[in-house]
């Protein structure tokens, strides 16, 4: 049965979350270890290791931030995936200097996100992430922003926050017209 | 980018490690270490930097130590990129355990007045009163503290802003000008400031009076010894006596554990960790709470915001990012009534402001492309002042670290809304186009009348609205009844012997102004009391 029949699913197929979509999100680091997380290090675009993300992880943000960026994020396919891949490398470098525990839960929501039925659930996002559209994932994120529940809005916060942070801190994509930058400095 | 070049500033700091200054660095350590000392002094910000000075000038034997890495004016170039991961707690990622506030917190030797943005107000003589008459504190009297805020004042060459403030900051004082309410200048901790604008990211030409490059130095000149990259995990306790403290050297990753251990005895022990940390040591270290008050009562000066776009170029990310404020709303409904604000403004470089303005997709870019032409405002909400503001309380997480728990309710709610409401209608008065509250599903509206309804409209649950906090106060609060307070009016720890804290966790309330100079002041003066035990 498609989702869209089932009681409970709005017309995108997000379940209204109630106590169980929230016990799915705090739950979630049992179901992350029943399914053996992936472990595989993604790479970087000059073939470092990450450092903090995981394969899956890399995959829902390449997703994710081009529709939280969307306007200012390259759509040329060249320009794109040296945006992604820089992103990628900024945001690892980040999150590596927060603290074990917020790698702990980033991975929770992460595995959440990427392993179904719960993806699904929580999103509304059936395909895999590399096939969601824009529009669907601009859904999700403003359920998340919208839900009465905090431990999704918290998540909208953490995922366009931490996006948003890492994209605009980079020199590469400041424009003229956005900020001309710093004064130079040569260290004495 | 800016045409301003800078170059051949003298970095103090490696000038000072080449002239021989003790110092230890956790993430080479290539086995345990072991020192002994005076007095240790956990935490190297406005509290520990202060005591080093005055501790080491009185001729007693001091070591500092830090988490976070030893930086200089040669690494700070300006960049929020790295600024962000390398100099904040837990690199900007720093919150309350619901998501709400977003706390910016220093992780440097120098500690948070390596980032701060130099607002260097005395403790109001109101917040002074209220502590003398409903905390029970002794020798905060307006007269009484007055000489030691001269003091910092001097050693720090506060003064008041003497350049014309930046157009971001010319925003509130003219919509002020504009609409009667109060408005006066900052003064400020700098000595040749060039007027840049990035206190934030670390000061590149050493003009900021901060720690790192005052009364540190001073102290590693007399001979106190520096340990860094080192994070303070258990007081050592015997019978009832502080004897120094344990820490695990951590990696240049500020994150992990190298494994090393680092142990320095100590006849006394002075924590000056911030409101977070302290209360999580002192939790790690079983130490004695009979009344259960270690880590009651934090807090944050809750922080909402207001945009604004002029149809002029603003560039509030150049420029001293603090120089005006306005008391208008601080104290005129009485200092135990609705919660009163001070209103500022931040600097506006584009991580901070992207991230902090909430929302995503295609209006967000619009926003941030608008970025000159920007102002923003903050309201500091001075909590702790009425019995419907408790602020927070830290507790341990599973890993040890601290957490903080701060409950948004009605009474904090009002004062968000009030808030607001005033900011936008100081930017509509100094010229603005048009003015969105910062909050996940906040709009721009290009009338006052249009703001306000959707002001008094926004559901302001957590993680709807956006709260920040740079001040993190309180914890462990002073006071002379052992059933509410932690240490005493001298920052002595009320259930132990040898041990002080001397730092913002010991204000019982917050302060109602941005609270780096009622920290030094303070702290001037207990660690001068302090000097003289020690040395009777």
């Amino acid at each position: 049965m498609h989702p869209d029949t089932l009681p409970g699913f709005n017309r995108r197929g997000f379940l209204k979350l109630g106590l169980v979509g929230s016990g799915l999100l705090l739950g979630a680091g049992l179901l992350g270890s029943l399914h053996g997380c992936a472990t595989h290090q993604p790479k970087t675009a000059s073939s470092q290791p990450m450092k903090v993300l995981r394969e899956k992880d890399a995959v829902i943000l390449s997703a994710i931030a081009p529709v939280v960026l969307k306007g200012n994020f390259p759509t040329e396919p060249a320009a794109r995936q040296q945006a992604l891949d820089r992103f990628l490398t900024d945001i690892d470098e980040l999150l590596a200097h927060t603290s074990e525990y917020a790698h702990g839960e980033l991975a929770k929501m992460f595995d959440l996100l990427y392993l179904m039925p719960t993806r699904g659930l929580m999103t509304g996002i059936w395909s895999d992430w590399q096939d969601a559209s824009e529009e669907d994932i601009d859904a999700f994120l403003v359920d998340w922003r919208d839900s009465s529940f905090n431990l999704f809005r918290m998540g909208y916060a953490q995922l366009s926050q931490l996006t948003c942070l890492v994209y605009y801190s980079a020199p590469e994509n400041w424009t003229a017209e956005m900020y001309p930058g710093p004064p130079q400095h040569i260290p004495g | 980018m800016s045409n301003i070049i800078i170059k051949d500033i003298p970095d103090i700091i490696r000038q000072g490690l080449a002239s021989g200054w003790k110092t230890h660095n956790g993430a080479t350590l290539e086995q345990d270490l072991t020192l002994a000392c005076d007095v240790v002094i956990i935490g190297t910000g406005a509290g520990g930097g202060t005591t080093a000075e005055i501790l080491t000038q009185m001729g007693l034997s001091v070591i500092m130590v830090e988490e976070g890495p030893l930086r200089s004016s040669s690494d700070f170039d300006m960049q929020e990129k790295r600024a962000y991961s390398d100099l904040y707690q837990e690199g900007l990622t720093r919150a309350t355990s619901d998501g709400a506030f977003t706390i910016m917190q220093g992780r440097a030797v120098g500690g948070t007045t390596v980032v701060n943005w130099t607002s260097s107000f005395r403790t109001p003589p109101q917040t002074l009163r209220y502590w003398t008459e409903t905390h029970g504190l002794k020798g905060f009297t307006e007269a009484e503290m007055a000489p030691w805020f001269d003091k910092m004042e001097r050693r720090l060459n506060v003064e008041k802003w003497a350049i014309p403030p930046n157009a971001n900051n010319s925003i509130l004082s003219e919509g002020c000008e504009k609409l009667g309410l109060h408005w006066a200048v900052i003064p400020r901790n700098v000595k040749g400031c060039w007027n840049l604008g990035y206190c934030g990211t670390g000061c590149p030409t050493n003009a900021k009076q901060s720690m790192l490059v005052t009364t540190i130095p001073a102290a590693l000149n007399g001979g106190a010894q520096l340990v860094y990259r080192a994070r303070a995990e258990k007081l050592l306790i015997e019978n009832e006596q502080v004897k120094g403290v344990l820490c695990h050297a951590i990696a240049d990753d500020a994150v992990h554990k190298t494994g090393k251990k680092i142990r320095i005895q100590a006849r006394h022990t002075v924590m000056a960790c911030g409101g977070i940390n302290g209360p999580a040591l002192l939790l790690r270290s079983d130490a004695p709470d009979p009344h259960d008050r270690i880590g009651k009562r934090t807090f944050l000066h809750p922080v909402p915001g207001t945009l604004a776009e002029f149809g002029h170029k603003i560039e509030g990310y150049y420029g001293a990012p603090q120089s005006i404020y306005s008391d208008e709303f601080q104290w005129k409904d009485g200092v135990t009534g609705p919660m009163g604000f001070k209103i500022e403004v931040p600097p506006m470089q584009p991580g901070f402001v992207a991230t902090i303005g909430m929302g995503h997709g295609q209006p967000h870019s619009d926003q941030i492309n608008r970025l000159p032409y920007l102002n923003m405002m903050l309201a500091l909400l001075r909590d702790g002042f009425h019995d419907e503001s408790e602020g927070g309380s830290v507790s341990l997480r599973s890993d040890g670290l601290p957490k903080l728990d701060y409950p948004i309710n009605d009474y904090l709610r009002d004062g968000v809304r009030r808030a607001l409401h005033h900011m936008a209608e100081i930017q509509f008065a100094a010229g603005a186009l048009k003015v969105r509250p910062i909050h996940a599903v906040g709009q721009y509206n290009s009338t006052l009348a249009d703001v306000k309804k959707q002001i008094d409209e926004l559901d302001l649950e957590v993680n709807r609205m956006r709260i920040g906090s740079a001040h993190v106060m309180g914890g462990c609060a002073m006071g002379e009844d052992v059933k509410t307070a932690v240490v005493d009016s001298n920052g002595k720890f009320h259930h132990l012997e040898g041990l002080h804290i001397l730092d913002g966790s010991i204000f019982p309330t917050s302060i109602g102004a941005n609270p780096q100079l009622s920290i030094y002041g303070m702290v001037s003066r207990a660690a001068t009391r302090l000097g003289e035990q020690l040395k009777a």
